[in-house]
């Protein structure tokens, strides 16, 4: 019995020191969290009385944190500090996480200044109150940084005439390459140069597949939609609706219909089904592996620079397809924003316009940390000491005050430069429809788009008979409401 | 008590199936335990294939050209993983233990049939179950609430307690304690503590064992608390740090339209038999605890015992 | 007298407060403190899927909940008058039906047949060989399916070939689609599924069996008229729990192996979770997610109820609720 009592109290201690442990863990976090918030990287609640330097918190994607993040900050924080009086907070997110965590930052309200965004969630996240109308502030306050990037990459970046981002001025502009094994295409005698239309480039495949045995066109599921890219989707983030990039009459159409599109798709057709094209192109990724054939948006120098190397390809050649289109989907493949909550946007948009004209925090910011990552050679270039920098490049600022690699023998900037410079704008920069009144018939059209996509897009169907099936489908699912809806905004905005 | 043995033994031994059918158990378990077991030895392969053969062969069971780099690869990162290591086994170890106990006493209350709330805390129980308030209420809750951002807690708390194995714990108590002895206990002046410690939970052995298997294994495989709640990457747990390395790859090769700036980093991410070898990291070391649970799977105490 | 006594209490049983209710009133306190704080707080969230949530610059997420405007049953919209509806609910229902039968049935055999075999230590390693396929996440198992049906480089199709057919696109045949998901989810989870009936069958009192040889029992009636029966509870048990999940489906399973549940096997491999996913994906806007999320909580809840109630009817005890 006495046993019995004692160990009866034991078990009651037990439960209670249960009790006590749940209820501790959450009231010890506070002191947890307290002390890592008294850490020098504060949240922006930290008073900006003038004179006082401002921390900002920076939220973009990227590898993940880099491992010498606190190096990184000792090298640009004093820097920024004494430039603008601020000092910088980032956030690398890693690609894996970024839709589930953005969702969350942007709609738990969680606390930041700057976000990178692109055009997947731009509109909705405008339409939700979350970004900041920068429209007169950053003429205002960053007149530099307004004058530095075009009149026409500031219009695709707005929303109904308001500013809300900064867009990275980079190759801003869509430009579609046909991509080859050089080597293998001299072994067949075909011109590539020639080549720029997929009529032509059935005859050329077809001779490389009878003599190689293999499939020389890799598709992934993406397949040839980027013939879709020369369609404006105002915004509605639908691809089967949109507008051509050069059609005056502004008349809103389903691209998948358009007679240009589905006659280079009977060719696709036909080379899937002759296996030109790998047989498991609708569910592909865009693997890294060795591929006599593809296509890519960039510019040519990166035949030499990415493409090949990426790829296996030893003598790598890029042939232009199609006109440079820059629309608002192309220029807001990279765009930075103010959070709607932000306390002190002046000095935000300070910093975005310390990245994108001093080259000194752009390598910074590009690089990684200087006598880490990277180290300026004699000659003011650059030189790599190692490929572990985890930011993302692209969504931090313009390319244009990157500093050189030393062993680029030519500025692949430049070209960036001429193809946007020459790129033909859309007709419809700087409209976006607002969806409020058709989000039900969005949402299901964009499931059957999704449904058809991969087949449609690598000739695995027949395009002529499966456009038939996805007529009636988004017919079923209010395409038409949002036809109609859109036309009519568009032809309110002449 | 040796002749008690005996008969036991003999018992036992008559009481076996035949042999013929114990081959053709044999059989089916194994012919089922293969197909479970192949795949992983298939992933093993690649991830001792060499980067070429992979990339021009694609996958083979018999690989061209094999090669260790994969988790030499690995082994550069080895700190990094080692750390998240420590963590997942902390989190796996704390989450489970907590786990068992907050499950168990729930369980344990709610068999009760005499227990004058037990239709309250059974509805307390069971709407969880259906309804849920979303990730970003969660989210708001766990950061702001209870500020468990960027801490270990934010591993362990969420997780440590799932209405089903709840569930689970009551149906096992009702199963097997009856009333009866609770209620004799009861008037021998025991409460329910004791109760609860010295008779329901040694009986419930194999159902503890159950549920700490659950746990663990829960705890080892998730990521998604990591992603959502953890930005410094020591506390990264170590399916966390090796599933996002998985996932961005994935991610970029999804995305062909993030352009071509993005295909730099394509070529330092690791390639695919790496991805393997962090699979067979993953798989591995927790599959190999399940004979520690397996123990308590034995023919127990049981009722009739106590009742004498 | 100590019968007496018993029954005397249990006339009681709900009449007053007693000091068994105290005792075991606290014994949940901690646990229902982890409800409190990790489910019951974050429900608020579930009014997302009735309003029109817009963020108000600077202010908390409950204040931006608060203001935002009601939108009724609008984010429901999408879903119910989806032309696939029928085909989304069809699959979910009964997938999950499929499952969980042939799946009891699996992991019961299973459990019984290692339970019996001479050899312990053998079982055991089966036992550990089988869980490997819980541990590997869908998208390695979607590689490993892939090495299997790959149009140019899969198994299969090398061997149609050799013997002189013609290679098939597995990924855009709809028929083949319900054998290869029913085979990958028992494949994948009988191993888990086992743990519990495992542990059930050793807690069944062996004096049971000891008295059924002394009747002259085999072993096929032992099992049937005492293994089964003991049984009983836990899987009627598991039933109903996984009855309380049929809207909701296994989101690796369904996407990752079907490589997208799209095109031509969409009739087949589509669930809701899928459609949900697919559809919006693209965009921001929460009210919609939580509303599809709700729509099968609430059909979950119902079934569930049903189910429970049914067995009640029954046999009482078997409930859980």
């Amino acid at each position: 019995m006495k046993m019995m009592k004692r160990k009866r109290w034991a078990a009651l201690i037990l439960v209670l020191l249960m009790g006590i442990g749940a209820l501790s863990s959450c009231g010890g976090n506070n002191k947890e969290t307290k002390e890592k918030d008294s850490t020098p990287a504060q949240t922006a609640d930290t008073s900006d009385s003038s004179g006082e330097v401002v921390t900002l918190k920076w939220i973009q994607v990227g590898t993940g944190m880099p491992a010498n993040y606190d190096a990184w900050l000792a090298q640009i924080n004093p820097y920024l500090e004494e430039k603008i009086g601020v000092n910088v907070e980032m956030e690398i997110v890693p690609w894996a996480d970024w839709d589930t965590r953005r969702s969350v930052i942007v709609n738990a309200g969680d606390e930041f200044d700057i976000l990178f965004t692109d055009q997947v969630r731009y509109n909705s996240e405008v339409n939700t109150g979350a970004i900041l109308d920068i429209t007169d502030l950053v003429k205002d306050a960053t007149p530099d940084l307004y004058s530095m990037i075009p009149e026409d990459y500031w219009k695709a970046a707005s929303i109904n005439e308001k500013v809300y981002a900064v867009p990275t001025y980079k190759d801003s502009s869509a430009t579609m390459y046909f991509v080859w094994d050089k080597e293998i295409a001299d072994k067949y005698s075909v011109d590539i140069e020639s080549i720029q239309s997929y009529d032509d480039l059935y005859t050329g495949l077809k001779a490389i597949k009878d003599g190689e045995g293999t499939a020389p066109y890799y598709m992934s599921k993406s397949g040839a939609n980027f013939l879709i890219s020369y369609f404006d989707q105002l915004g509605a983030g639908l691809p089967s609706l949109g507008i051509k990039y050069d059609d005056e009459s502004k008349t809103v159409v389903n691209p998948m219909e358009d007679e240009e599109i589905l006659k280079q798709l009977d060719i696709v057709h036909k080379m899937y089904q002759e296996n030109i094209i790998n047989g498991d192109a609708p569910q592909s990724d865009d693997e890294n592996k060795y591929k006599t054939f593809f296509t890519a948006q960039g510019w040519s120098g990166a035949a030499a620079t990415v493409w090949g190397p990426n790829n296996g390809i030893d003598d790598c050649v890029a042939v232009k397809y199609g006109d440079t289109v820059v629309s608002n989907t192309s220029v807001r493949g990279s765009l930075n924003t103010i959070s709607s909550g932000c306390k002190n946007p002046e000095k935000a948009l300070q910093l975005l316009e310390l990245v994108n004209t001093d080259s000194k925090v752009r390598d910074l910011l590009y690089y990684g940390v200087e006598g880490e990552n990277f180290e300026y050679t004699s000659d003011g270039k650059v030189t790599r000491l190692n490929f572990d920098w985890e930011m993302a490049g692209y969504t931090q600022g313009t390319f244009f005050n990157v500093t050189q690699l030393a062993e680029d023998e030519f500025n692949q900037w430049d070209e960036v430069k001429e193809l946007n410079a020459d790129a033909v704008p859309s007709v419809m920069l700087g409209f976006d429809m607002d969806t409020s009144s058709v989000e039900t018939e969005l949402a299901n059209c964009r499931a059957v788009y999704e449904k058809y996509k991969d087949e449609f897009w690598t000739g695995a169907q027949n395009p002529r008979e499966l456009i038939e099936t996805v007529k009636s489908e988004l017919d079923a699912a209010g395409w038409e409401k949002i036809r109609e809806e859109a036309q009519a905004q568009v032809d309110a905005a002449k | 008590m040796a002749k008690a043995k005996n008969s036991e033994e003999t018992i036992s031994k008559l009481n076996r199936i035949s042999p013929k059918t114990n081959v053709v158990f044999n059989i089916i378990t194994a012919i089922f335990a293969l197909m479970c077991v192949i795949p992983v030895i298939f992933i093993f392969i690649i991830s001792i294939s060499s980067e070429n053969s992979i990339k021009m062969n694609g996958y083979r069971f018999w690989p061209e050209q094999f090669s260790a780099e994969a988790y030499l690869f690995l082994l550069d990162e080895g700190q990094m993983i080692l750390r998240s290591l420590g963590v997942t086994i902390t989190v796996t170890v704390v989450g489970t233990i907590l786990g068992v106990m907050l499950t168990s006493t729930m369980g344990y209350a709610l068999s009760r049939r005499e227990f004058r709330l037990k239709g309250f805390f059974t509805m307390i129980v069971f709407i969880p179950m259906i309804f849920n308030g979303g990730m970003i209420s969660s989210y708001v809750v766990n950061t702001q609430f209870l500020n468990l951002k960027n801490s270990i807690w934010a591993l362990i708390l969420p997780l440590c307690v799932s209405s089903f194995n709840v569930v689970i714990c009551k149906t096992f108590f009702k199963t097997n304690i009856p009333d009866s002895i609770v209620e004799s206990a009861q008037i021998d002046g025991a409460n329910h503590f004791s109760i609860f410690g010295l008779i329901a939970l040694p009986l419930a052995k194999p159902m503890i064992a159950t549920i700490a298997l659950f746990l663990t294994f829960g705890y080892w495989n998730d990521w998604f608390q990591s992603s959502l709640y953890i930005t410094e990457t020591k506390l990264y747990s170590m399916q966390a740090l090796l599933d996002q390395i998985q996932r961005n790859i994935e991610m970029m090769a999804n995305n062909p339209t993030l352009g071509v700036t993005l295909q730099q980093y394509i070529r330092n991410m690791p390639k695919e038999g790496a991805r393997m070898a962090m699979a067979m990291i993953i798989i591995i070391p927790i599959a190999c605890t399940y004979p520690f649970f397996q123990r308590y799977f034995i023919t127990g105490l049981t009722v009739g015992a106590v009742k004498g | 007298m100590n019968e007496g006594k018993v029954k005397v209490h249990k006339a009681k049983k709900r009449k007053r407060w007693s000091k068994s209710d105290s005792q075991l009133t606290i014994m949940v306190l901690p646990t229902t403190i982890w409800y409190a704080l990790f489910c019951f707080l974050p429900m608020f969230g579930l009014i997302i899927a009735f309003k029109d949530y817009r963020i108000t610059g600077g202010e908390s997420f409950i204040y931006n909940i608060i203001h935002s405007e009601w939108a009724g049953f609008k984010n429901f919209e999408f879903l119910i008058k989806s032309n696939d509806l029928f085909v989304i609910l069809r699959n979910t229902i009964v997938y999950n039906l499929i499952f969980i039968v042939l799946g009891t049935i699996f992991a019961v055999s299973l459990a019984i047949m290692i339970n019996l075999l001479f050899n312990k230590r053998r079982s055991k390693v089966y036992q550990t060989l089988m869980f490997f396929p819980y541990f590997m996440s869908w998208v390695v198992v979607a590689y490993f399916l892939s090495a299997f049906i790959n149009v140019d480089k899969g198994l299969i199709n090398n061997i149609i070939q050799d013997t002189g057919g013609t290679p098939v696109q597995w990924y855009m045949k709809a028929a083949v689609w319900p054998f290869i998901l029913v085979f990958m989810y028992l494949w994948k989870s009988t191993g888990y599924n086992m743990v519990i009936y495992l542990a059930s069958i050793t807690s069944i009192d062996q004096t049971l069996y000891e008295a059924a040889v002394i009747d002259g029992a085999n072993k096929k009636q032992q099992t049937r008229y005492i293994t089964l029966p003991s049984l009983k509870n836990v899987i009627i048990m598991m039933f109903i729990l996984n009855v309380g999940k049929i809207f909701y489906s296994d989101f690796g399973l369904f996407y990752q192996l079907s490589k997208g549940a799209k095109g031509s096997i969409f009739d087949a491999v589509a669930t809701i979770d899928t459609y949900v996913f697919n559809a919006l994906k693209s965009s921001t806007p929460i009210g919609m997610t939580s509303a599809a999320t709700f729509f099968q909580s609430v059909a979950c809840c119902i079934t569930i109820l049903i189910a429970n109630a049914i067995v009640k009817k029954i046999d009482a005890d078997s409930a859980i609720i």
